[in-house]
């Protein structure tokens, strides 16, 4: 049998979090949900997942800098896809120009980040 | 009084206790919703994510669910968390997902308790029901909400508004037909939004609402019309410029210009004089779109009769944008007399011409050696001032400088022809042709006319080519042929001719004639012009004027001029004004000699003190006899101070040789030694480059002066000077520091003499 694929998911929206989660497990792979920057970091000193899929707002640590500590502490070259609200270009610029690999806004399609996801597995 | 504090404290408990209350009802409420949601929330995403080929399990478990749910759904509490859960899930997610929501909302029955809400007396309880219903998209709801759209109460009838328009496409017509009440701007923009965000929205033509009795109505249907470019109904567009309402009015003429309807071009004018500020100028803003000549004039009426500062722009921009620069700037530009430029124009091509003919000559290159003469034009010009006050006399003084050139001009070909001289023109020629034409210079000229002195000084100065360089048999034959008429541009008035006639009968220099018929004044400013143009050429006439003159003063200047020209040092004998060179030894000149004659040993000394710290070649020639002493001390000293003197001596002729630098700073050390103690007093005079020339001439003549602290020091020890050899101006004060220092070497110097 296939080991599933861990995917951290960072997102302070804890319903939105639970739905995509839930879908993104029912999609096969193993989710690990973290509601903050820190519990983020914390799980990332420990573990390297697969892939991140994460919220550039978040408290204590945002997105931006996730993905910076990820690239640069890290040095790791895991797959990083962003949620990002509507109208928040220059974040996402930021996100793209520190290393992210893929971009996704709110209202997100569930359906739609799962594809995303496959692909840029697929791609590693 | 304890009763009362009592009943305050009571008050105080029971309002505390309250607050402390709600606020734990309300966190523990908080927790509780929370709570419910996150036992909600996996129930909903397996609703929402649930397939039709899902497997068995699946099937059995989302049928579990269901039941859980239906049972959940009982309770009021949940039903309202999992509306809450709904719609902040509808917010975050798309696609497929948010009809699910959708689906699943009415599913479970959901939109029946926002319809209830709809019933309730509270206002915000039926807003926030129809805010559920148009958010879920409860599109049966339409026919209940749309009764809201004339609601009294403002946020009902817009949020009413708002879910009618969203609900159904025939929405917004609906709306238009039936509402009463104002639309705010905000409320327009929202239901714009609206509108552009509807999916498959047929927007009707916006135009029949243009009659609405609603003028809101009438404004949001013209801004409408604007964003859908309906442009079919122009004729109610013009109508509407009639309107009262300003919006609207504005609004119209904004679809007039936008749509080009020309047809509207009359009523846009004839409203115009009853339009406010603002209106106008879309209005003008409009006629300048849409305009053409025809239009010109009613915009230069509006020009004139427009008091407003605004508007009155705005019509010159409107004419100048139908017909381009047919209005000029004006504000803070100098009105210019054309003519003068013209003239001006005229001369400077004129000069032109002449600097071209004389490059087509044959002329030398070669520069002339030292037997030449070189006229330096230092023409110093202002830039024109073109102004209003200042044209009359302007226009004169142009006329005379064209004289002056035109008359310049042929003068220097005469020049050329008749005596072939060879002159070089530096290419600063041409521009001082130019600035020539500048209207102060020419003020300045007319003075210098005027005066009817220094016209060839000025003449030099003023009109000359920078360079022009004449051999020595050349200068003769200008002298004699062409000096007396063709050096003076002029050829203004009387006295200039006359000024020319007597400087013709010169037969050996040009400052000649002027001098011996000028008053003193006039006379040293020659000279000065002299000192400044001349060279060693001048020697014979400088001797000639120091023979034959009268004024001292004259003499004495002639003197210092020839003694600057020339490398042999003249001296005058006052009596019979006999000049000699200063080769052979002077011994009378010696102011110290009679005084050295009658005085004891110590007097002695310290004179030979004082000649060593102010004596010149004179006391070289007396200390020369005093060498044979016999007092072996007063030999040494005589020895020691003719040593010292022939130092300063050498010093001062090598620092008079460098006297004719641009930026120089001329020193007058004096070294007084009073007793093996030698104090040096230095004035130091920075001169400016950029100085005039008659400043420069007053340089020259301060070179033979001595320092002003030395003049006291010789006061004090009763020693009179010759006379100085030039004319001088104190120009500066003495510090206090200065006198003191003054006194006390005085009185020290008195202390030794006792000794």
């Amino acid at each position: 049998m296939q080991e599933k694929k861990r995917l951290l998911l960072a997102d302070d929206d804890e319903l939105l979090a639970s739905l995509i989660s839930f879908r993104l497990e029912k999609g096969g792979y193993e989710v690990c949900l973290k509601r903050d920057g820190k519990e983020v970091k914390e799980y990332l000193s420990q573990n390297i997942p697969d892939i991140i899929v994460t919220d550039i707002m978040m408290p204590y640590f945002s997105g931006i800098e996730l993905i910076d500590f990820v690239r640069n502490q890290l040095k790791s070259n895991i797959p990083i896809i962003v949620i990002s609200s509507a109208g928040n270009e220059e974040n996402v610029l930021s996100a793209f120009e520190l290393g992210a690999n893929d971009f996704i806004s709110k209202p997100v399609s569930p359906s739609e980040l799962l594809v995303r996801v496959a692909r840029e597995l697929n791609k590693t | 009084m304890w009763d009362l504090t009592w009943l305050f404290l009571g008050l105080g408990t029971i309002y505390f206790a309250s607050i402390f209350y709600f606020r734990n009802k309300i966190a523990s409420k908080e927790k509780q919703v929370t709570k419910k949601k996150r036992e909600l929330s996996p129930i909903i995403s397996e609703f929402l994510f649930y397939e039709e080929n899902a497997t068995k399990e699946e099937k059995s478990n989302y049928i579990k669910l269901k039941i859980e749910i239906r049972e959940l759904l009982k309770n009021d509490f949940n039903r309202q968390v999992l509306s809450e859960v709904l719609l902040d899930l509808q917010k975050d997610v798309s696609g497929n997902t948010e009809k699910r929501v959708f689906e699943l909302y009415q599913d479970l029955g959901l939109h029946l308790d926002a319809y209830k809400k709809l019933r309730s007396w509270k206002w915000q309880v039926v807003s926030k029901g129809i805010l559920e219903l148009t958010q879920m998209e409860v599109f049966d709801s339409y026919s209940f909400i749309k009764k809201f759209i004339n609601d009294k109460r403002s946020v009902i009838r817009k949020q009413a508004e708002i879910a009618t328009v969203t609900l159904k496409n025939d929405g917004l017509s609906y709306f238009l037909d039936t509402t009463k009440y104002k639309i705010s701007e905000w409320q327009q923009l929202k239901l714009l939004e609206v509108v552009r965000n509807h999916k498959d929205f047929d927007p009707p033509k916006f135009s029949a609402w243009l009659t609405s009795s609603n003028r809101h109505v009438v404004l949001f249907s013209l801004r409408l019309i604007k964003y859908y470019n309906q442009n079919q109904s122009y004729s109610s567009i013009i109508e509407l410029v009639r309107h009262r309402n300003h919006q609207i009015k504005e609004e119209a003429i904004s679809c007039i210009k936008k749509f080009q309807i020309i047809e509207a071009k009359d009523t846009l004018k004839s409203v115009f004089w009853k339009c406010n500020v603002h209106v106008k100028i879309l209005i003008l803003d409009t006629i300048a779109s849409l305009g053409n000549k025809e239009d010109i004039g009613f915009l230069k009426l509006a020009v004139n009769r427009e008091t407003n500062f605004v508007t009155k722009n705005k019509a010159l921009s409107a004419i100048n944008a139908i017909v381009p620069e047919t209005i000029m700037p004006t504000e803070g530009i100098a009105q210019v007399d054309m003519d003068s430029i013209q003239t001006l124009k005229e001369a400077e091509d004129n000069f032109t011409a002449f600097d071209k003919a004389l490059e087509m000559e044959d002329i030398d290159p070669n520069p002339i050696d030292s037997d030449t003469i070189t006229l330096e034009d230092e023409i110093e010009t202002n830039k024109i001032e073109k102004n209003l006050d200042n044209q009359d006399s302007t226009q004169e003084l142009e006329g005379e400088a064209i004289a002056t050139e035109n008359t310049l001009e042929e003068n220097l070909e005469a020049m050329e022809i008749e005596s072939t001289l060879d002159i070089e023109i530096s290419e600063e020629f041409e521009e001082q042709a130019e600035d020539v034409q500048e209207i102060e210079e020419v003020e300045q000229i007319e003075e210098e006319v005027e005066v009817d002195l220094g016209i060839e000084e000025k003449l030099n100065d003023t009109y000359l080519p920078p360079e022009v360089v004449i051999t020595e048999e050349e200068e003769k034959e200008l002298l004699e042929n062409e000096l007396g008429i063709n050096f003076l541009p002029f050829v203004i008035n009387e006295e200039e001719i006359e000024a020319e006639e007597f400087m013709a009968t010169s037969t050996t220099n040009i400052f000649n004639n002027n001098f011996f018929e000028q008053d003193s004044y006039n006379k040293i400013l020659l000279l000065d012009t002299l000192e400044d143009l001349g060279g060693k050429k001048e020697i014979p006439f400088l001797k000639e004027i120091i023979e034959k003159d009268t004024s001292e003063t004259i003499r004495e200047r002639a003197l210092e001029i020839l003694n600057e020209f020339s490398e042999t040092e003249y001296h005058i004998n006052k009596k019979d004004a006999i000049l000699y060179v200063n080769n052979a030894p002077i011994n009378g000149d010696s102011v110290f000699k009679q005084l050295f004659n009658t005085s004891d040993r110590a007097t002695k000394l310290v004179l030979l003190d004082e000649i060593m710290g102010i004596g010149d070649k004179k006391e070289l020639a007396f200390l020369n006899s005093l060498e044979n002493q016999n007092d072996p001390t007063i030999s040494e000293k005589v020895k020691l101070v003719k040593r010292e003197l022939e130092k300063r001596t050498h010093y001062q002729k090598t620092a008079s040789s460098d006297s004719n630098e641009e930026n120089e700073i001329l020193e007058s050390d004096v070294i007084f030694p009073l007793n093996d103690q030698s104090f040096q007093l230095q004035q130091s005079i920075t001169y400016n480059s950029s100085k005039s020339s008659k400043e420069s001439t007053q340089r020259k003549n301060n070179k033979g002066q001595i320092p002003l602290e030395f003049c006291f020091l010789l006061d004090e020890l009763e020693i009179e000077l010759p006379k100085p050899m030039g004319i001088f101006n104190i120009d500066f004060e003495l510090t206090e520091e200065f006198y003191k220092n003054q006194a006390k070497n005085v009185s020290y110097n008195k202390n030794k003499k006792k000794e």
